[in-house]
């Protein structure tokens, strides 16, 4: 029977209210989708006024400020800061990005700020991204060469082989393409995703890789590639910019000239 | 290589991605063609209309367009039901049940090209 309402105890309520410090002059508030395991309170939004004038530059900046100064119970994922480690991926502004590489000032009223939707929430803004990472490894994305590397020297590539890789290394594995696709919020436990067949077709572009017949096989069933319908949510989302569509349409093409 | 999805059979997936752009092809060239015959067709009467579809290669156009038409929206209803009906209610059963329906629909549309080319 087709659901088409949240199960009552999913449903998001409205949450605290923490207003300015008394004298600032440069407010924004910042909405946050607030949830925890530890009780069983249903999902609240929590609104936080922040002063621009006393706050970094980014997203990630005004979170750290809330966790620091008003409420210490707020959790996300965050590292680097600066959009290499992936961690602080989360739905900013109705989009899913680095909440490092969003700026606050690229975001006009307040800021709405939820878990990338479609998955499992850990707390707050963190979601269970166990499944993405089982989807990973099955691809095996290492190198796999039949001999090993000359003693002592690296394994070379002609520019024009290195070139091929460009626009898939970059990845930095924040799932925000994943959990932008339809087709990954519907058949996510079967469809491998535009992250992960990102990674996939990086390893199949690597012309020091032997196992590029291995790897296309792996993926030829109706489920794991061929799921994608080219909806390019993708593409839109991704925060490094990068194009797993094209990516995707690569390895069909690939499984095509096996 | 281990693989994540064991709850779904794994079906070759390039064939039938495969198939579902070449059949697209061939209908759209047929449509093309079918559209100029039923354009062709309008100041004609009744039989003068018969008589000009009755040829040998019209038959073979439009059976053709029936069985690859048919093909392909068969192709298409399995990827529809592929993305929305969960294995457990009843995927598989639906997908059979929709290669079915195109079959007969197919074998109805070439009973009545048949009756039209007057070989029947």
């Amino acid at each position: 029977m087709a659901e088409f309402r949240l199960p009552k105890n999913s449903r998001i309520t409205d949450g605290m209210v923490h207003k300015a410090p008394v004298g600032a002059n440069n407010v924004k508030t910042f909405k946050i989708y607030r949830w925890s395991p530890d009780d069983d309170a249903q999902p609240r939004i929590d609104a936080f006024d922040i002063d621009l004038d006393d706050c970094g530059p980014m997203v990630l900046d005004a979170l750290i400020k809330i966790k620091n100064e008003t409420d210490s119970s707020l959790t996300f994922r965050r590292s680097c800061r600066e959009g290499i480690c992936g961690s602080c991926s989360m739905n900013i502004d109705g989009t899913n990005t680095l909440a490092c590489l969003k700026g606050i000032k690229d975001i006009k009223g307040d800021v709405n700020i939820y878990p990338l939707p479609h998955m499992p929430v850990v707390k707050d803004l963190v979601p269970d991204l166990s499944n993405a990472y089982r989807q990973l490894t099955s691809i095996e994305p290492w190198l796999k060469a039949d001999n090993s590397a000359p003693e002592g020297e690296e394994r070379r590539q002609s520019p024009v082989e290195r070139e091929k890789l460009d626009g898939l290394w970059e990845c930095v594995l924040c799932f925000s393409c994943s959990t932008a696709c339809p087709s990954y919020w519907w058949n996510g436990d079967n469809y491998l995703g535009p992250a992960v067949l990102l990674q996939a077709y990086r390893w199949i572009s690597d012309s020091r890789d032997d196992r590029k017949r291995e790897r296309l096989d792996a993926l030829d069933d109706s489920f794991s590639l061929y799921r994608c319908h080219t909806i390019m949510n993708c593409a839109k989302t991704c925060p490094k910019g990068l194009n797993p569509g094209k990516a995707i349409a690569g390895i069909k093409s690939e499984m095509g000239q096996r | 290589m281990a693989h994540p999805s064991a709850r779904h059979p794994r079906e070759p997936g390039y064939g039938h991605w495969r198939w579902q752009r070449i059949s697209a092809i061939i209908t759209l060239i047929l449509m093309v063609y079918f559209t100029y015959l039923m354009a062709s067709l309008g100041p004609l009467s009744y039989p003068e209309a018969l008589s000009f579809v009755a040829t040998p290669h019209q038959g073979i156009a439009l059976g053709l367009l029936v069985i690859v038409g048919m093909f392909h929206a068969a192709l298409g209803v399995q990827v529809i039901i592929e993305d929305y009906v969960p294995l457990t209610s009843g995927r598989l059963a639906l997908v059979i049940m929709a290669r079915g329906v195109f079959a007969i629909a197919s074998l109805l549309g070439l009973i009545a090209v048949s009756h039209i080319m007057g070989w029947v």
